[in-house]
C-alpha cells in the first residue's frame, strides 16, 4: 500500500498497488454477484460470467507478473480508479436489471443480456461490421484523395482557387444528409450511393484545411528555398505541401468523426447491410439487446479507427515538438 | 563583383502613402571583401540586401553582379535570415542538403553534408530536428545550408540579432572562421557596431527616410582583432559619431552594441 510520490506527468493518478488491488477487487464482486444473486430476468449469464472471469484473471496476471515494464504498470495504476468505477458500474447495473428487473425489459438490458447477444448473434455482427468498416474507409479514402489534391490545387493555384473555392464554399455547408435521395437514385447499388455520401463528407473539410495550409505557409520558407535554387516545383512539393501536411491530419481525423456519423445514417436509410442496417433490423424486432450490442462495436470500432490514424499522425509529425517525446 | 547603380526602392503603406526605403544607393562590392551595412530601424539595409539577393527589385537603377542584372533569387547568393526559418519537418542535415537537393545534385555531393555540419560545429546533432536546437544551433544550420551551395556571396541579414550576447560573440568567431576557409564574400546587415567593426574589411553607414548610404569607413585595423584595443575603441568613436549617436553611448562604451 506504499504511494510513492508521483512526478508522471501523463500518468499522474496515485501510483499505488491500492487502487489496483481495489479493481481486481470490483471486479470479483461483479463475478460473484452475477453467480450468488438468482436471476429474475430469464437470462443466460454464461458469456458474462466468463468475460468478467477472464478480466479478473488478466488483471491478475498483470498484479503478479515479474516482467512488466515500469511505464507500462504505472499506466496501469493511472487507470485502477477508472477500471474500480467499471467494475462497480457494472454490478450495480446487473442488479438492477437481470438480478431484479427494476429497469424493464425489452428497453433496458442488463449487461449480461447484452454479453450475450454479441456472442449468439457474432457471425451477423461480424459480417456487418466488415460491410460498415469497408465502405467506411472507401468512402474516407476517396474523400481524403479528392479533398488533398483539390486543397492543394486551391491554396497553390490562382486560377484553381478562382474556379473552384466558391464552388467547394456552397456545396461545403449543405448538409451532406440532404444528397442521401439523390445519390440512392443515381448510384446503381447502396455501396457506391454510401461513398459518395462519404466523399461528400469528407472532400469539402479535408479541402479547406490543406488549402489554409498551404496558405499560411510562411514567406520566409519560400524565400529561403528561392536563394537555394528551388524551383516552383520544389516549393510546391518541399515547402507548401510538407507545411500542410499538420492540417491534412487534423482535416483526416474530424473528417473521420463526421463519416462514421454519416455512414451509420447511411446504413439505417437506405444500405442493406452494416451496423446501421443491422440497428434498424433488430429495433423491427424489439430486440434492444441487440442494438446495445451493436452499439458497443461502434464504439469499440471507432476508438481503434482513431487510434490508427493517430499512430500514421504521430509518424508523420514526429518534428513537431511535444509528440515524440511525451 | 557587385555593383549597386542609383537604385531607388518606394514602399507603399495600407493608405497608399510612399516610404523611401532606398534613394539613389551606389555602391561597389568586391570579390572577397567583408562588406558591414549598419544604421538605424528603417534606414532600407536590409531593403539592399534584399535586393541583392534578387528577393525584391528596385523601381529605379540597376544591380550587376559581374556585368549581369540581377533579375532573381540564385543559389549563387546565399541569404541568412535574422530567424533562421528552418524547416521543422525536416532534421539538421536534411534542412542543410536542401540546396542540393533544389538542383538536383544530391546524390553526387551528399558527402558535402557531414562536411558543413562540422564547418559550423554542429557534429552530432545532424539527425535532430529545429525543435530541439538553441537559436544559435538554428543559425548556424541556415549558414551552413547557404553555404553548402558554395555561393560566391553570402547575404547576412541580421542573422545574430535575436541571439544572446554570449552566442553572439561565439558565432562571430565561427563566422570570421567560415571565411576564412572559404574565402566567400559576404555582405552583414547589422545593428550591433562592434560586431561591424570585429568582422568586417568595410562598413557603410546608412541613415533613414530616405535610406542612403551616408559613408563607407575602411577598417583598417589588421586581420587580428580585439574589441579593447585602442585602434577598435577609435573606429567604434568614429562609427557612432557617424551614427550620430556618440553623444548618448560615451558614458558606457562597452554597451554601445547593445545600446543602439
Amino acid at each position: 500500500m506504499s504511494s510513492e510520490i508521483n512526478t508522471n506527468k501523463k500518468y499522474w493518478k496515485p501510483q499505488s498497488k491500492g487502487w489496483f488491488a481495489a479493481a481486481i477487487l470490483s471486479f470479483v464482486v461483479a463475478v460473484e454477484v452475477d453467480a450468488l444473486v438468482p436471476n429474475v430476468q430469464a437470462v443466460n449469464t454464461l458469456y458474462y460470467r466468463i468475460i468478467l472471469a477472464a478480466f479478473v484473471a488478466v488483471l491478475l496476471i498483470l498484479w503478479t507478473a515479474p516482467g512488466i515494464a515500469s511505464k507500462f504498470r504505472s499506466k496501469l495504476y493511472h487507470y485502477s480508479q477508472f477500471i474500480t468505477a467499471a467494475g462497480l458500474t457494472l454490478t450495480v447495473l446487473d442488479l438492477l436489471t437481470t438480478k431484479s428487473d427494476i429497469l424493464k425489459l425489452p428497453f433496458f438490458p442488463g449487461p449480461a443480456q447484452v454479453i450475450e447477444a454479441l456472442f449468439t448473434e457474432r457471425n451477423m455482427l461480424f459480417i456487418c461490421t466488415v460491410h460498415s468498416l469497408r465502405l467506411f474507409f472507401a468512402g474516407l479514402a476517396c474523400g481524403v484523395i479528392f479533398g488533398v489534391v483539390t486543397g492543394v490545387m486551391i491554396g497553390w493555384n490562382r486560377q484553381w482557387n478562382y474556379w473552384l473555392y466558391p464552388v467547394l464554399q456552397v456545396v461545403g455547408v449543405i448538409p451532406p444528409v440532404a444528397w442521401i435521395p439523390i445519390a440512392l437514385i443515381i448510384f446503381p447499388t447502396s455501396f457506391y450511393a454510401g461513398i459518395f455520401l462519404l466523399v461528400l463528407t469528407s472532400w469539402f473539410s479535408i479541402a479547406f484545411m490543406v488549402a489554409n495550409g498551404i496558405v499560411s505557409t510562411p514567406k520566409e520558407y519560400f524565400e529561403v528555398s528561392r536563394t537555394l535554387g528551388a524551383s516552383e516545383r520544389f516549393l510546391l512539393f518541399h515547402v507548401a505541401i510538407p507545411h500542410a501536411v499538420p492540417s491534412i491530419f487534423t482535416g483526416i481525423a474530424t473528417s473521420a468523426g463526421t463519416c462514421f456519423m454519416m455512414l451509420v445514417i447511411i446504413e439505417m436509410i437506405g444500405a442493406k447491410a452494416g451496423l446501421g442496417w443491422y440497428i434498424n433490423w433488430a429495433k423491427a424486432w424489439a430486440s434492444y439487446d441487440k442494438v446495445y450490442a451493436s452499439i458497443v462495436i461502434m464504439g469499440v470500432a471507432f476508438c481503434i479507427i482513431l487510434g490508427v490514424i493517430n499512430v500514421f499522425r504521430n509518424y508523420f509529425l514526429r518534428w513537431q515538438k511535444g509528440i515524440l517525446r511525451s | 563583383m557587385i555593383e549597386v547603380k542609383g537604385v531607388s526602392r518606394i514602399y507603399y503603406d495600407t493608405l497608399g502613402l510612399p516610404t523611401e526605403a532606398l534613394l539613389n544607393v551606389s555602391l561597389e562590392i568586391l570579390q572577397g571583401e567583408f562588406l558591414s551595412l549598419i544604421g538605424p530601424s528603417g534606414c532600407g539595409k536590409t531593403t539592399l540586401l534584399r535586393l541583392i539577393a534578387g528577393l525584391d527589385l528596385p523601381q529605379v537603377g540597376e544591380l550587376l553582379i559581374e556585368g549581369r542584372a540581377i533579375e532573381k533569387p540564385s543559389y549563387e547568393r546565399g541569404y541568412v535570415f535574422q530567424q533562421a526559418a528552418l524547416f521543422p519537418w525536416k532534421t539538421v542535415e536534411e534542412n542543410i542538403a536542401i540546396g542540393l537537393k533544389a538542383r538536383h545534385i544530391y546524390k553526387e555531393k551528399k558527402d558535402l553534408v557531414p562536411e558543413y555540419i562540422r564547418l559550423v560545429g554542429l557534429d552530432g546533432f545532424s539527425k535532430s530536428y529545429p525543435h530541439e536546437l538553441s537559436g544559435g544551433m538554428m543559425q548556424r544550420v541556415a549558414i551552413a545550408r547557404a553555404l553548402i551551395n558554395e555561393p560566391k556571396i553570402l547575404l547576412l541579414d541580421e542573422p545574430l540579432g535575436a541571439l544572446d550576447a554570449f552566442t553572439r560573440i561565439e558565432l562571430q568567431n565561427t563566422i570570421r572562421r567560415i571565411r576564412s576557409e572559404t574565402g566567400t564574400t559576404i555582405v552583414l546587415v547589422t545593428h550591433d557596431v562592434d560586431e561591424a567593426i570585429y568582422l568586417s574589411d568595410r562598413i557603410a553607414i546608412m541613415t533613414a527616410r530616405p535610406g542612403r548610404i551616408n559613408e563607407i569607413i575602411n577598417v583598417e585595423i589588421g586581420s587580428e582583432r580585439d574589441r579593447n584595443q585602442d585602434a577598435f575603441i577609435k573606429l567604434r568613436r568614429r562609427v557612432l559619431e557617424k551614427l550620430h549617436l556618440a553623444g548618448e553611448i560615451y558614458t558606457n562604451v562597452r554597451g554601445a552594441g547593445e545600446a543602439i
